[in-house]
């Protein structure tokens, strides 16, 4: 009860900083078509400054397009999108000043070194950030005069990553940055995101982990079959704060008087609306009974569990 | 302008360590330049005159190189950073399509003007074979005017080009009729009156006889250049309709 409470009162607070910024991104009634096969049906959602919003799907669900509308590649057929006070199909040179954007898919620039890379991006906006000081934010000092074309996958990645920010943007679209990243490059990666947040950086991520999105996001918008069926932070998503806990335990027999469920592996499940009022009274039934509670294990949903269970995806 | 010159600077470089720019531009020409000029012998006749044939051959691959430069690696290079999100990326930034394309061209005609003078060199130093003094100027026209047509060209050609793997078939079938048409090889004095009319109406050719003019007797033919304007209208207006930053198969 006291951590659903904690909860609940972060989630109002968060609410309250969230409506006092000035929105980055207002997306109302968002339609598109690919002939006859309607991929975005009517969403809304709004990105506030400095806020990282993480927008989750299954593959084809939408989510890609809805970004490249965003991003200004593709036009809406229906609805109204602002980014930074402008309509990303007809937004010009200025507007891109101010968004970075790292593509899904994309290979560096042919025959240039790193650094080359970043100092010919670095060209096309009117105040760059320095090349030496995007180097050292990825990570990549000591690649700076390798050839773009030979770096790792991971490297290429934050080569990707390094050219989104050289235009010092305030908006950046990162469509699923940390794919083929070791754990470590993750990290950073993570670590890179949290420093952009820190600066008031405004985040659009697209991700397929899970982990990712629940470490970085302040919100998180799920898209199924062209509809977002859950909007919400990672702790409130899908109802997941108030959802109850599993509490799973082994014992000899089954506890008298408790409502519990026997799993496959011969261990029992508890549904719990108060965690701490029902372990004690398993505690005081196992010390009466003089047995042990084996294999004790306190659980509430993931942001998996409330992904899979959003989305209609087999577990 | 700046952007421009930082555009232009970094293409050429990209240019320079391309490893199939270097070939299809300066290595497989100066090749055919040793081979084919050094065991050539006797006389060929262009609009009837009388000309060395080591002489016409050396025109004949000068402009060969200009093709090369100028609309088989643009094809290729446009077709391959377009879909592999090169192009897209760079949309996604403020620099504009003029810029990008301008810088392109730019590079391309200063690739064309080095790779000619090369050439040149070559053949003067191994064959004694040079273009007069008056003819210098023309043959700088005609890579000049050449590269811009055959950009305008490429980017054409690129806009239909579904993806990376139909580039280098797309060119060659472009490319390899035309050369065996239009003065390149042999000239087009010995096809027949309706072939050689045909040729005349191609892009090739008109390039060609400004080169060869300039290797011979330097005099600038209208007709060469309204035929070349012509395509480079054609293309431009192709490529402007067509041009697209993103890989096919989002653009659609």
């Amino acid at each position: 009860m006291l951590t659903n409470s904690l909860d609940a009162a972060v989630a109002q607070r968060l609410a309250a900083v969230h409506e006092q910024r000035e929105t980055v991104i207002a997306v109302r009634g968002l339609r598109k078509s690919y002939g006859d096969r309607e991929v975005v049906r009517g969403i809304d959602f709004e990105v506030r400054r400095g806020e990282v919003l993480a927008v989750l799907g299954p593959n084809g669900a939408g989510k890609t397009t809805t970004v490249e509308i965003l991003e200004g590649f593709r036009r809406a057929d229906a609805g109204e999108v602002t980014v930074l006070g402008a309509d990303p199909a007809r937004a010009g040179r200025a507007w891109r000043e101010r968004i970075g954007v790292v593509l899904q898919a994309s290979v560096p620039e042919s025959g240039l070194t790193v650094r080359e890379c970043l100092s010919l991006y670095a060209g096309y906006y009117r105040a760059p950030r320095p090349v030496e000081d995007t180097l050292a934010l990825v990570g990549l000092q000591d690649k700076a005069d390798q050839r773009a074309q030979t770096l790792s996958g991971g490297q290429r990645r934050r080569l990707d990553v390094a050219l989104a920010l050289i235009g010092d943007p305030e908006l950046v679209f990162l469509d699923e940055p940390t794919t083929g990243f070791d754990p470590s490059a993750r990290r950073a990666a993570w670590d890179l995101v949290d420093s952009l947040r820190a600066l008031g950086v405004s985040i659009v991520l697209t991700t397929h982990y899970m982990e990712e999105a629940e470490r970085l996001a302040d919100r998180i918008v799920i898209i199924r079959d062209g509809e977002i069926v859950a909007t919400g932070t990672p702790r409130t998503l899908g109802g997941r704060d108030g959802a109850e806990a599993q509490i799973t335990f082994a014992a000899p027999s089954e506890p008298a008087g408790f409502a519990v469920e026997r799993l496959h592996d011969g261990r029992f499940r508890l549904s719990s609306a108060s965690v701490a009022a029902d372990l004690h009274a398993l505690s005081g039934w196992a010390l009466s009974a003089g047995v042990e509670l084996g294999e004790l294990e306190v659980r509430r949903p993931t942001l998996e569990d409330v992904y899979l269970d959003l989305t209609g995806a087999p577990r | 302008m700046n952007l421009l010159a930082h555009e232009i600077r970094y293409d050429l470089l990209a240019i320079a360590r391309n490893p199939r720019a270097r070939v299809m531009t300066l290595a497989f020409p100066l090749i055919l330049l040793v081979i084919l000029v050094g065991i050539s012998t006797g006389q060929t006749t262009v609009d009837g005159d009388a000309v060395g044939l080591k002489r016409f051959l050396v025109g004949g691959i000068a402009t060969m190189s200009l093709m090369g430069a100028a609309y088989g690696s643009v094809v290729a290079t446009v077709v391959t950073q377009r879909e592999n999100g090169v192009y897209k990326r760079r949309r996604a930034t403020p620099v504009s399509a003029l810029v990008v394309v301008l810088g392109q061209a730019v590079a391309t005609v200063t690739v064309a003007l080095s790779t000619t003078a090369v050439l040149l060199v070559v053949a003067q130093a191994l064959y004694g074979v040079g273009a007069p003094a008056a003819g210098l100027g023309l043959i700088a026209f005609a890579v000049v005017i050449g590269s811009l047509v055959f950009s305008c060209l490429a980017y054409a050609m690129a806009s239909v080009v579904p993806n990376v793997d139909a580039a280098q078939p797309a060119i060659q079938l472009t490319m390899l009729p035309l050369y065996f048409l239009s003065g390149i090889w042999f000239s087009i004095d010995a096809l027949p009156d309706v072939v050689r009319g045909f040729a005349r109406a191609l892009p090739v050719e008109p390039l060609a006889d400004l080169v060869h003019r300039g290797m011979q007797h330097p005099s600038l033919n209208l007709r060469d250049l309204a035929v070349l304007a012509a395509w480079a209208v054609v293309g431009a207006a192709i490529a402007a309709r067509r041009f697209s930053w993103l890989p096919k198969e989002i653009a659609a």
